[in-house]
């Protein structure tokens, strides 16, 4: 199914016509290859008696994280299926509270990775946490989400986390060339700094500011990617068309996505609201489609 | 395919020549010259073509003979030109002579052909242009006298046609750009009106003096100014400054006139000093609104995009650790008063956040918002303040978006 179709089937049916439940639609688009497609739904940030009903996997996540989920702060952000390895999984991600201070992060680390036994993981995380703030000069936890997948039969596969670049809260950030050596060095040095400034450069030109930086972990592999947000807002979305046809164009996914399509999804109130690539594969992107800001859909 | 026709014509003759030249001794040889250009003036060209082939003439009556067909040549092109001769008449004519195959009359017979040829064409452009003149195509018409040539009879007549079709098409494209600027008009669309009379290029096209056109364009301009005064005026008596420069200055792009750079004078003399009117040095999640639609709040009021209306918005979710909205002005100690309205555009999700002015990093006002608030009058003592900055923060998950309209700055 295609972009737009699919686009236009999710948000009919979890729009604000629908059960409003709609968050974004995800792209992921692996070189010469179809994207694929995935709706992401808002979800309870809490485990309910309504989620155990969607969600008979809720007594795993209880044992495997019997109290993390009750540390103050802690809400879940997606709690879905999904494949992990051609295996059905389960992905559950927690957002961390807000303006965290980084000695306050170990009693949730320890309680995450207390019964998920992934502890040189912590330990790498811990070091990307140490490296963000003293690159970055700051106080403040860096850990924006941390998460994992799991198999049906609750064996933990991967384990997710996102670190924010951005602390201002005011416009963009500044990303230095030192920027780009933090981002090279979580990636393990898998990435060029000159391509990342470039790359980062370039989106910047055309609306996308980066803000976070995705890990996945699985055993001794690591898939890390950068991700950027549009800073598209009011009248001024009247240019997303353009720009994100030239980042399909130039990073040559725009046989995926269209110039047509993009316009299409603009006609229906959506729009590329954020953009990720691949550290390790650089012809790997992930887009998020999301409801233009001024509209409803 | 002249050639080919003349050509054909020719291989009839010979035959009907050759069917002739077996009646031996029907013709005499004593009139010979005279008995050949008899039957070619009557009309009967086999006839001529055949006596001629009977003869046995002298070396005297062929030069003599050469010498009418010569001047027959001649006579049969001034003919065809006068529409004296058919066109059909005038090709046997020439098919006959040039069956007698008599050497010496080659070059006049190549030179008459090529002339029959040409005003064959000119009468057919002629008579073309005058059907096209009949259904109106003037253009068409017009290339088509400008085809007829001067030895054709009709070239004084296709001259004279070239100017009727001009005129015809010129009144005709007048008639289409009047009606046009007639509905412009009568919608109060002076700008398009004015702009199809500048427009309108009938007169270089078709080469044609009109001094109406002239008229008619100083006439709307006129109209035009006299309208454009009169509103900015009322909005100027309602002390709707931003709305009266904006028709000045949208009035000012399309006629040029002095009487709207005074009222634009005096206008700027009277109103008071507006927040758009300061340029800000930072912003972020911040526009200011001098076009598009209208915003509509909460409760449902619209504010008109009038340049003195402003969006502030801020974003708080999964992704961000809060994007807030932000503006910063020098306003350098000149005021001691900012007024306006704040209200929550409609477009806000169900999140609450607060707008905070700071003059020089101190604050000044906190309001809360959310989609509850009603249009708030915001009075704010800013003496002594260098940097006036204007934040707009949300404090759950969604955006908020905050309007900003008429704000005055006070001295």
């Amino acid at each position: 199914m295609n972009i737009c179709d699919y686009a236009g089937q999710v948000i009919r049916k979890y729009g604000i016509q629908g059960d409003n439940s709609f968050e974004y639609v995800g792209v992921n688009i692996r070189q010469e290859s179809q994207a694929q497609l995935k709706l992401y739904q808002k979800t309870s940030p809490k485990i309910t008696a309504a989620l155990r009903n969607t969600m008979p996997y809720c007594c795993i996540l209880e044992n495997l994280l019997p109290d993390f989920t009750n540390y103050k702060g802690i809400k879940i952000c997606d709690f879905s299926r999904s494949t992990f390895d051609g295996e059905d999984s389960y992905r559950i991600v927690f957002s961390m509270p807000q303006q965290l201070k980084v000695q306050e992060l170990n009693q949730y680390l320890s309680s995450f990775f207390k019964n998920v036994n992934f502890s040189s993981t912590k330990e790498l995380l811990e070091d990307n946490i140490d490296l963000v703030c003293k690159s970055l000069c700051i106080n403040e936890s860096p850990l924006m989400q941390i998460g994992l997948e799991t198999g049906q039969n609750g064996r933990v596969l991967c384990i997710k986390y996102y670190l924010r670049l951005r602390f201002n809260t005011v416009g963009p950030m500044n990303f230095t060339p030192n920027t780009a050596k933090l981002v090279s060095t979580i990636s393990n040095h898998t990435c060029d700094e000159n391509i990342v400034l470039r790359r980062v450069e370039f989106l910047k030109a055309h609306g996308f500011n980066p803000i976070f930086v995705g890990v996945n972990t699985f055993g001794k592999f690591q898939e890390t990617k950068l991700y950027f947000i549009s800073d598209a807002f009011g009248f001024q979305t009247k240019n997303v068309i353009n720009h994100t046809a030239a980042i399909a164009s130039e990073y040559g996914f725009s046989n995926i996505l269209t110039q047509k399509e993009i316009e299409t999804l603009f006609s229906m109130g959506l729009y590329v609201q954020g953009i990720a690539f691949s550290l390790e594969k650089q012809s790997e992107w992930k887009l998020y489609i999301n409801v233009l800001p001024r509209k409803k859909a | 395919m002249r050639k080919q026709r003349i050509a054909t014509r020719i291989g009839k003759i010979s035959c009907v020549t050759a069917a002739a030249m077996s009646c031996v001794g029907l013709v005499g040889c004593g009139t010979k010259a005279r008995d050949i250009m008899k039957p070619l003036e009557n009309g009967s060209y086999d006839e001529a073509v055949s006596v001629y082939n009977e003869a046995k003439l002298s070396d005297k009556e062929k030069a003599s003979l050469e010498k009418q067909l010569h001047e027959k040549l001649s006579k049969t092109v001034e003919d065809y030109a006068a529409d004296i001769l058919t066109y059909s008449d005038a090709q046997n004519i020439i098919s006959s002579i040039s069956a007698m195959n008599i050497s010496g009359l080659n070059s006049d017979l190549a030179t008459s052909a090529g002339s029959i040829a040409s005003l064959y064409t000119s009468k057919e452009s002629y008579n073309k242009g005058l059907n096209f003149l009949q259904q109106k195509e003037y253009d068409n018409a017009i290339n088509c006298f400008k085809s007829v040539i001067k030895d054709d009879v009709n070239y004084e007549s296709a001259t004279a046609k070239i100017e009727e079709a001009k005129n015809l098409a010129y009144n005709s494209l007048k008639e289409n750009m009047v009606n046009t600027v007639d509905s412009y008009i009568k919608s109060g669309d002076y700008a398009s009106a004015l702009s199809v009379i500048e427009a309108f290029n009938g007169d270089e096209k078709y080469q044609i003096e009109d001094s109406e056109l002239d008229k008619l364009y100083d006439g709307y301009v006129s109209e035009y100014k006299k309208l454009i005064l009169d509103k900015a005026g009322k909005s100027l008596e309602n002390k709707e400054y931003l709305t009266a420069l904006k028709i000045l200055d949208d009035a000012q792009l399309v006629v040029d006139c002095t009487e709207f750079s005074d009222l634009r004078e005096k206008i700027m003399a009277e109103k008071p000093v507006y927040l758009c009117d300061l340029k800000y040095q930072t912003s972020s999640r911040f526009e200011v609104k001098n076009d598009g639609d209208p915003l509509t709040d909460t409760i449902g009021n619209s504010y008109t995009a009038n340049n003195n209306l402003y969006e502030l918005s801020s974003y708080l979710d999964s992704w961000s650790n809060g994007d807030v909205g932000s503006v910063e002005y020098y306003v350098g100690y000149a005021y001691n008063k900012l007024h306006g309205t704040v209200a929550v555009d409609d477009t806000s999700n169900d999140v609450s956040g607060v707008l905070t002015v700071y003059g020089d990093d101190v604050v000044l006002y906190t309001l809360n918002l959310d989609r509850k608030t009603v249009p708030t009058e915001i009075d704010i003592d800013i003496s002594n303040v260098n940097y006036l900055r204007i934040t707009l923060s949300a404090n759950t998950e969604g955006t908020l978006t905050a309007i900003m309209s008429d704000f005055i700055l006070g001295k």
